[in-house]
Order: structure tokens, then C-alpha cells, then sequence
């Protein structure tokens, strides 16, 4: 056995088989009923179910030696031919319960999964049920049985699916898939706006197969599937139990002493005084047990051993053979996790690629692709490009909710005033879309002249503060005659000047690494500063309090 | 198992054995009160081979005796799951027979008999083999495993196994006699 280092869980599967056949036959049930259905076939691929022979004709991977993959489709066919997670029978008198999804059973699912994996590495486990021709969730049912079985390795990546993702503006209905939000009308347009412009991620869920773990599992399996059965044969607790028929009390031979009546040669209950029987076998009755059907059960026990034997004889010497090989040095065949696979994926795709001396490794929407983009995605520039392209999706996303309405009409009603601040400070969010601005212009007339009205206040509002504002810039600057890099620039000029300063904050490191943007933001000062920190700008922000404006001047003083 | 070990123990004498015969009623006295117990951790005090110290013996106030702490050496037998033991049957019933191996008793249950016995009651309650060459009854010397044992504070109770090689009687003549 080869243990992954600090593999908890396959320890603590270890122990929960460990506790399972403690009890006898009635524990073993579930192996031994797919042992009945066992079809193993030496030295054919594994079995000689139909269904499983249609699976093993199908082409092989280079990847994985074919013993693996043979073990794998043994393991599928020993273990798991049958329903797939198994159906466990209600206990008598409740009504059983409905299997989440469907009630259909599918037989043999698990054996056909297994085996389309030993031909897959990590595959998307909306694909895979696609191929197999299964519904999702019966797949996904049938992925978690056998993750909770150690044979699969699953992982659950939240990815922004390309199709999900609307153009801005452009009609939520039109995209495919569900909608989890709903079918948003007009009316309350607005107010979605801003989820529909997320870019929607959806968890997608995969799967491969984990070889090392298989022959781990498949070798305590057998372990314990040999162990409990010959302790059947043999018994193992040596520690006969006895119980009370009327009280239900439980007694062992160790109190053998205290409950033997020297009268009648029999085990008494210490309360009742009822005679005790046989705990494991309470037919027997009388104390002693059903010596025949204890025999019976021995002789059944025996059979099942000798058959089992016979059966599981090719899957135990495909193991001793692995094990051989890995004791020779063979390597289990590994994918490692999702991440990794992906990127070496990403980057044998690009060696191709580059081998092939023609275009980069195109993204053909495999998990490769999306994560190996993850890890470059951080790029200034796209940021600065949008905003110096008036961009508003970054402004929106900062603008609080009670100017987002006149936001709008201040777009759609082209106040120049508004958009184009001379200090800068003024927020660039009011650069709504078109489209929305359009949609803002079509509402009622009366509405529009209310939010003109509320615009005109506030841009009144926003021009008082802006006077002050300049004033204080003005005094300012005389403190700036001592120049402070460190001191967050309240005029209009911060940026001309960060460009010279040794990167002090994150923002102006920000700025430097990326010399486009900051060109955009010195062509387009209003539009670059829409997604400042507000402290910088210290400028007419519109949700800053008065208050907290004074506090940001005064730490500058201090 | 048999042990032989150094222990220690408290003994009160009265005034009245104070006297030149003191050191023999001391051991005396240990010897009464500890030969023949039990004790959950070192099992039968079988017997006591050699006392090594009684110290000096200290007057308790109000009563007037002394107390005296006497190391000294005993043969302790100790059970453990897994020994082979010899002992002889006690008793037989329908749902296994009693044995006892000195002090220890132990009890063997039908399950733990091999299976080609079956109890006879005609005559006196045995347990008779297939071929009646074999009878397990009282008196019957026989050769077990312990395959469990319970030991509490003062009594130690064992479970064994006739149900393996070499195991079962190994003097049945042993039977007459008793």
C-alpha cells in the first residue's frame, strides 16, 4: 500500500470498513451481493457482462498502462456493476425516500463512468454525462457514490461561462442556459442592471480518475472483503453474547459465573430470571443457540469463501501484479489536481503551438485555457483602456444607488457642466451608457422633468463644493511648497507629479507600472479618475460627507 | 502467568503482639491477609517466597497499634488473553463447561468447543466428540486458550477456546479420579 502522505481520508475509510464486519455475514452484504454478480474472465479485459464488453472494446490511452485501466474496469465490474450508488431498502414500516432527481435505477452506471474515465483525464462532468448520454444529475450522483468510494477525484471550479456572459446591453433573455435571477422584466431594468452586468459564473464540476487511490481502496477492499469472510468462517469475536428475550438485557460469557443456574445448567437474566439466548443467534433459543443452524450458517460461510476466492482470483493477481510494479519503480499513473493538470495542459498546448511555428495556443474553451488566462489576467492596461475609452461599467460599479437614476437622465440629458469637472473630482459616473441613457430619455415626461430637477440641484450642489474645494486646494498648495511624496495630492496635478515620485502608494505603483494608463489619465483626467480611491482625490466626491472631507485635510496637514 | 514480584504493604499489628515474637506474627499476619486475594493489577497472589523489610512500625494515636510497611517478594499468577492454560473442568452444561486453573475459573462456551462435540446429558453432562473417544466432563483435565478475560478488583474471570490445535483434553483419566 502505497498512502498518499497525510491521505486522512482514505485512513478514515480504512477505519469505517474496519468497523463494518465486525457482524458477521448480515455486514458483508453489499460486497457479497455484487460478488454474486460477479463476472470476472481471465485474462480478458475483466468481464463478461455484456454491457461492461461494449465498454472495454472502446480505444486505449497511451497514458495510463493498460493494467491500470484494467484494474480500474475489474474494480468497476467486481464492485460496482449494480445500481450505482446502491439502493438501500428502507426499514420496514417507513416509507422509503425519493432519491433526489430521479427514481429510475440505473444499473451498471457506475461501471460504464468508471470505465469512460479510464479513457478521460479531468473531464468536465457536464461533458462526460453528455457522452455517456446521462442526465447530469444521475451522473452527478453517481460521481459524488463514487468519490465517497475514494475511486474519483472530484473538484468544483466557479467558472464565468463565455456564453453566460451578456454584452453590455444586450438582452439577458438571449442568453442560453438558466437564468438564476430570472427572467428580469423593464421594470425593474434598473435595478438589475448592475447583476446582469457581472459576468455570470456558474460551478462546474470535474472529474478523473485517481489510480493510486484505486489500488489503495481496491486492496483494502479485498482485505477486508477476505477478512470478513473468513471470520464468518472462523469466529472472531470469541466473546459470546447473550440477551435477555424478555428485558433485552445483554449479557457476555465473561459474567458467565453470575448468570449460570447451577440448577438447570443454563444462562439466567440477572433481573427477570428469563433464560438467556443466543445473541447472534436468537432462534436457537435456550441459551446454548441453534447448534444446527449455527452449523448451516458455517457451512454457507464456507461456500461463499470458496467462491469468492475462485472469483476475485484475477483481481487479486492484477493487484499483485501492480504492486509488483511499484515495487520495481512503476509510477502510478497521476493527473494531480485539476489546476495543475490544466496548466501543464495549457503549457503542452502552447509547446505544440510553438513547435507548429504558427499561432499561440488557441483558447478552445477547454479549463486549460480559462485558468492559464486567470493567471495573466491582472493587466493594467485593460483597465486604463477602459476607462480612457469612457467605459462606464467600472464607474456604475461604485456609484451609489440613489444617483444611479440621475445618472442616467444627467447622460441622457447632456449636461455638459457635470460630465466635464475642470478640478477633475467630479465623478465620471455620470457618463452613463448610451443605450441606458436612450432608455432613460423614453421614460414619461413627468419623470423627467422631476429627475431634471433633481439633477439640476445636485449639480448645483456639486459646483458649491467644488468652490470650496478649489479654495482649499489653493491653500494647499501653499503647504506644498514643501514637497511631500508621501502626502496624497489634492489637485488636479497628482498624477503629473506621482509620475516623477518613487512609487510611495499602491495606486501610484499602479499608475507607473503601466505608462498607457497613466498617458489615458493625463489626456482624460476626468474620465481616469472615476475609480480612484477616494482619499486621493479628496475632490467634490458625492457621497463623501463634508466631515469626512475635513478629516481626510487635516491628516494631510498633520 | 507467574510472576515474581517485590511488593509493599501496610500491616496494623495490636499491642498485644508487642514482643520478642513480634517479626514472626508480622509475617505471620501478611501471609493471612495475602496469599489467596486478588487484585485487578497483579492478578492471584499465589504466594508470599521471602519478606524483605518490615521497616519501623509507627504508633497510631488512640488505638495504641503499630503499623509496619513491609516490602516483601510474591508469586502472583496472572492471566492474559492469549495464554494457553491447563485447568480442569468444573462443571459442564448445555451451554459450555466450567474450568478452574488454581484460583482462576474460567468458562468455555459451546461456540468455542470444536464442532464435532456435542453435549451428552444421558450419563453426566459432557461434551462427547463424533467419534466418543473424547468427552469433555467434570473432573477432565483440559489445555485451553484464554481468548478473554475480565478482571475487576478483586476477582478475575477468563473466557477459553478448545476450538484450536493442540487444545482440548489432555487426561481424561483425570476424570475418574475427580
Amino acid at each position: 500500500m502505497h498512502l498518499k502522505a497525510g491521505d486522512v481520508q482514505l485512513l478514515a475509510a480504512a477505519k469505517a470498513v474496519e468497523a463494518l464486519p465486525q457482524r458477521d455475514l448480515r455486514e458483508a452484504g453489499p460486497q457479497l451481493r455484487s460478488l454474486e454478480s460477479l463476472r470476472l474472465e481471465h485474462p480478458a479485459l475483466g468481464c463478461s457482462n455484456p454491457r461492461c464488453t461494449a465498454m472495454h472494446g472502446a480505444s486505449e490511452l497511451d497514458a495510463v498502462p493498460a493494467p491500470y485501466r484494467r484494474l480500474v474496469q475489474m474494480v468497476a465490474c467486481a464492485f460496482y456493476i449494480g445500481e450505482c450508488p446502491p439502493y438501500e431498502e428502507p426499514p420496514p414500516g417507513t416509507k422509503a425516500p425519493l432519491r433526489k432527481g430521479t427514481n429510475a435505477a440505473f444499473p451498471g452506471l457506475g461501471a460504464i463512468t468508471l470505465d469512460a474515465l479510464t479513457r478521460r483525464e479531468w473531464v468536465k462532468e457536464d461533458e462526460l454525462a453528455q457522452q455517456l448520454k446521462v442526465h447530469p444529475k444521475v451522473l452527478r450522483r453517481v460521481l459524488r457514490y463514487l468519490e465517497q468510494e475514494q475511486l474519483v477525484a472530484r473538484e468544483h471550479r466557479r467558472e464565468k461561462d463565455a456564453r453566460e456572459q451578456p454584452k453590455r446591453g444586450g438582452t439577458p433573455a438571449s442568453t442560453a442556459g438558466p437564468e438564476p435571477s430570472g427572467g428580469s422584466g423593464s421594470v425593474a431594468g434598473e435595478a438589475l442592471d448592475e447583476s446582469e452586468d457581472m459576468p455570470r459564473s456558474f460551478v462546474h464540476s470535474y472529474c478523473a480518475l485517481d489510480y493510486a487511490r484505486v489500488i489503495d481502496v481496491a486492496s483494502l477492499r479485498l482485505h477486508r472483503l477476505r477478512r470478513c469472510l473468513k471470520d464468518a468462517v472462523r469466529k472472531r469475536n470469541p466473546v459470546q453474547e447473550y440477551a435477555c428475550p424478555a428485558c433485552g438485557a445483554r449479557y457476555t460469557s465473561l459474567q458467565a459465573l453470575s448468570l449460570i443456574d447451577r440448577a438447570d445448567g443454563l444462562f439466567h437474566c440477572e433481573a427477570c430470571r428469563t433464560v438467556l439466548v443466543d445473541a447472534e443467534d436468537p432462534g436457537g433459543g435456550d441459551g446454548g443457540g441453534g447448534e444446527g443452524a449455527r452449523r448451516e450458517r458455517l457451512a454457507e460461510a464456507k461456500a461463499l469463501q470458496a467462491k469468492a476466492e475462485a472469483e476475485l482470483k484475477p483481481l487479486v493477481e492484477l493487484l499483485n501484479d501492480i504492486h509488483r510494479r511499484i515495487a520495481d519503480g512503476a509510477k502510478v499513473p497521476d493527473y494531480g489536481t485539476l489546476t495543475d493538470w490544466a496548466l501543464a495542459q495549457a503549457q503542452a498546448r502552447a509547446r505544440a503551438a510553438a513547435i507548429a511555428a504558427g499561432r499561440g495556443g488557441g483558447a478552445n474553451g477547454g479549463p486549460g485555457d480559462e485558468m492559464y488566462e486567470a493567471r495573466v489576467e491582472i493587466d493594467l492596461a485593460d483597465s486604463g483602456a477602459a476607462r480612457a475609452g469612457g467605459e462606464p461599467g467600472e464607474a456604475r460599479r461604485e456609484l451609489p444607488p440613489w444617483l444611479r437614476a440621475q445618472a442616467l437622465v444627467a447622460a441622457g440629458g447632456a449636461l455638459p457642466g457635470v460630465g466635464v469637472p475642470d478640478t477633475g473630482g467630479t465623478p465620471s459616473a455620470v457618463q452613463a451608457p448610451p443605450e441606458a441613457a436612450a432608455s432613460a430619455s423614453g421614460a414619461g415626461g413627468r419623470a423627467e422633468d422631476v429627475q431634471a430637477a433633481y439633477v439640476r440641484a445636485y449639480q448645483e450642489k456639486v459646483r458649491l463644493r467644488e468652490a470650496g474645494l478649489a479654495a482649499r486646494a489653493a491653500a494647499a498648495s501653499d503647504d506644498a511648497a514643501a514637497p511631500d511624496v508621501k502626502r496624497p495630492r489634492t489637485d488636479g496635478a497628482y498624477f503629473g507629479a506621482a509620475n516623477g515620485a518613487p512609487g510611495v502608494t499602491a495606486e501610484r505603483d499602479a499608475v507607473k507600472a503601466d505608462p498607457d494608463a497613466q498617458a489615458h489619465k493625463a489626456e482624460a483626467p476626468g474620465a481616469a479618475e472615476e475609480d480612484d480611491v477616494e482619499w486621493e482625490e479628496a475632490g467634490p466626491s458625492n457621497d463623501a460627507a463634508p466631515g469626512g472631507e475635513d478629516e481626510d485635510i487635516e491628516w494631510e496637514a498633520a | 502467568m507467574f510472576f515474581h514480584l517485590q511488593l509493599e504493604r501496610e500491616i496494623e499489628l495490636q499491642p498485644k503482639h508487642f514482643g520478642p515474637r513480634l517479626a514472626e506474627i508480622l509475617h505471620k499476619k501478611l501471609r493471612t491477609e495475602i496469599e489467596g486475594t486478588c487484585s485487578g493489577r497483579y492478578g492471584f497472589i499465589i504466594a508470599v517466597t521471602d519478606i524483605l523489610n518490615t521497616g519501623k512500625g509507627t504508633i497510631r494515636d488512640g488505638t495504641g497499634s503499630a503499623t509496619f510497611k513491609v516490602q516483601y517478594m510474591c508469586l502472583v499468577f496472572r492471566p492474559f488473553r492469549g495464554e494457553v492454560i491447563d485447568c480442569v473442568v468444573s462443571s459442564v452444561n448445555k451451554v459450555g463447561f466450567f474450568a478452574d486453573a488454581g484460583p482462576l475459573q474460567l468458562f468455555v462456551s459451546n461456540h468455542l468447543i470444536p464442532d464435532d462435540f456435542d453435549f451428552v446429558s444421558t450419563d453426566e453432562p459432557a461434551f462427547v466428540s463424533a467419534d466418543e473417544e473424547v468427552r469433555v466432563q467434570a473432573g477432565a483435565e483440559v489445555r485451553m486458550r484464554i481468548v478473554g478475560t475480565r478482571m475487576d478488583a478483586t476477582e478475575i474471570f477468563c473466557v477459553g477456546t478448545i476450538k484450536e490445535n493442540y487444545l482440548g483434553v489432555i487426561n481424561p483419566a483425570a476424570a475418574a479420579v475427580g
